[in-house]
C-alpha cells in the first residue's frame, strides 16, 4: 500500500513537473527561434521596418497592410531611447517583456503629434529599493525628455504599428516611420 | 502526461467563446489567472499576443456550425465593427498569424453602417476578401482601439455559407 501511494504521489510529482516544464519552456523556444528567424539577427537597440510578411509572422494582430516597425531593446548596458514623430493619424508604439506580455504602450491620443521620446530602463531590484538613494534625491537625475518606462528585464521587444488608411500614402507614411531611432541613451 | 496535457492548455488557453455567436475571443491579459497559459498559445506558435489595445476575434465554423473550407463561399455581413481600425482577415485553420487581410480602408459601407464582405476565391463586386487553398479555414477579426460601444462584444457580423466548389 506505501508503496503504491509512493509511486503514485512520484508519478503525479513528474507529470506537474513536465507539465509546468512544457508551458514554461516550448512558448520560449518557439517565439525566440521565430524571433531570430524574423528579425533575421538584427542587432540589439536599432530599429528598423519590417517586410509585410515579416510582421505577420510575429505580430497576431498586424496586417500586410500596415507598417511595423521593430527594435530588439537591450537595457542591460543602459538606458534606450526610442525617438519618433507621431503622425495626425492612429500608431501606437507597445513594449513587451521577454515574456511577450506588453508593459507599456503609448498611442497618437496619448503623446499628440510631433516628435517624442520614450525613454526605457531597467526597474530597480528590490535589493536596489531598499538600499538605494531616497526618492528627493533620484528625482535631480530624471531628465525630462518624454515618456520613460521601466522594464524588469534587460530585454525587450518595442514595436510600431500604424495602419495605412490610403495605400497613395505609404510611401509617405513609411519615411516618416523609418526616420524612428531606438538608441542606447 | 504532463507533457500532453501542456501542449492541450497552450493550445486553447485564452480563448473564450462568445456568447449568442460562433466567435472565439483571444485573451491574453496579464492580470487574468491564466495569462501564462494565454501568452504562451501565441508565444508557441512564434507570435506577440495582441495587446491591450486590441481585441482580437476567431471562428472556424460558419453561423450553422460547419466548418470553414476555402473552396466555399462566404457572406460576412454585419454593422462596421466599433473600433478606430479594424481588419477581416482569413487564415489556415491551424494557424494564428493572418494570411490575407481586408481592412478599414476598403469598405464600403451602407448609409447606417452596415457592411458585407464576401469571402470567396473568385472576384465578387463590392467588398471582396479571396483567401488562397488554405482547406480548412479560420475567419480572423482584429480591432485596434475599440470604441467604448463595442466592448460587450455585441453585434459580431453573421457568417453565412453560400455555395462550395
Amino acid at each position: 500500500m506505501t508503496a503504491r501511494l509512493y509511486w503514485l504521489f512520484t508519478a503525479a510529482f513528474l507529470g506537474i513537473a513536465v507539465h509546468i516544464a512544457t508551458i514554461l519552456y516550448l512558448p520560449n523556444a518557439s517565439f525566440g527561434r521565430n524571433l531570430a528567424r524574423v528579425t533575421n539577427q538584427a542587432p540589439n537597440n536599432s530599429f528598423f521596418v519590417m517586410k509585410p510578411e515579416q510582421q505577420v509572422a510575429l505580430l497576431a494582430t498586424a496586417t500586410a497592410q500596415d507598417i511595423v516597425g521593430l527594435c530588439l531593446v537591450d537595457v542591460a548596458k543602459g538606458n534606450v531611447v526610442i525617438s519618433a514623430h507621431g503622425l495626425n493619424q492612429l500608431w501606437s508604439v507597445a513594449i513587451y517583456n521577454a515574456s511577450g506580455h506588453q508593459v507599456y504602450a503609448i498611442n497618437d491620443v496619448e503623446a499628440g503629434t510631433g516628435d517624442f521620446n520614450i525613454e526605457l530602463s531597467k526597474s530597480k531590484s528590490l535589493w536596489q529599493q531598499v538600499a538605494g538613494k531616497p526618492d528627493a534625491e533620484d528625482a535631480k537625475v530624471i531628465e525630462n525628455i518624454g515618456w520613460h518606462a521601466e522594464l524588469s528585464e534587460n530585454s525587450a521587444i518595442a514595436v510600431l504599428w500604424m495602419p495605412v488608411p490610403d495605400a497613395n500614402q505609404r510611401p509617405a507614411l513609411e519615411s516618416v516611420v523609418r526616420a524612428t531611432s531606438c538608441k542606447a541613451k | 502526461m504532463g507533457y500532453i496535457t501542456g501542449q492541450q492548455a497552450l493550445g486553447r488557453a485564452g480563448q473564450v467563446l462568445v456568447p449568442e455567436g460562433k466567435w472565439v475571443q483571444y485573451i491574453s491579459s496579464p492580470k487574468d489567472t491564466y495569462a501564462l497559459y494565454a501568452t504562451g498559445h501565441f508565444r508557441s506558435a512564434g507570435l506577440l499576443p495582441p495587446g491591450r489595445a486590441t481585441k482580437l476575434y476567431g471562428r472556424e465554423v460558419d453561423d450553422e456550425g460547419n466548418s470553414l473550407r476555402s473552396s466555399c463561399n462566404y457572406q460576412l455581413s454585419g454593422h462596421e465593427p466599433g473600433a478606430r481600425w479594424w481588419s477581416i482577415n482569413v487564415a489556415p485553420a491551424d494557424e494564428l498569424s493572418v494570411a490575407a487581410s481586408f481592412t478599414a480602408r476598403d469598405a464600403i459601407l451602407t448609409s447606417d453602417g452596415d457592411f458585407s464582405l464576401a469571402i470567396s476565391k473568385h472576384a465578387s463586386p463590392g467588398n471582396w476578401l479571396q483567401p488562397t487553398d488554405f482547406g480548412a479555414m479560420r475567419v480572423i477579426m482584429i480591432m485596434n482601439e475599440p470604441y467604448a460601444s463595442a466592448k460587450t462584444n455585441s453585434a459580431l457580423p453573421a457568417l453565412k455559407k453560400l455555395a462550395c466548389e
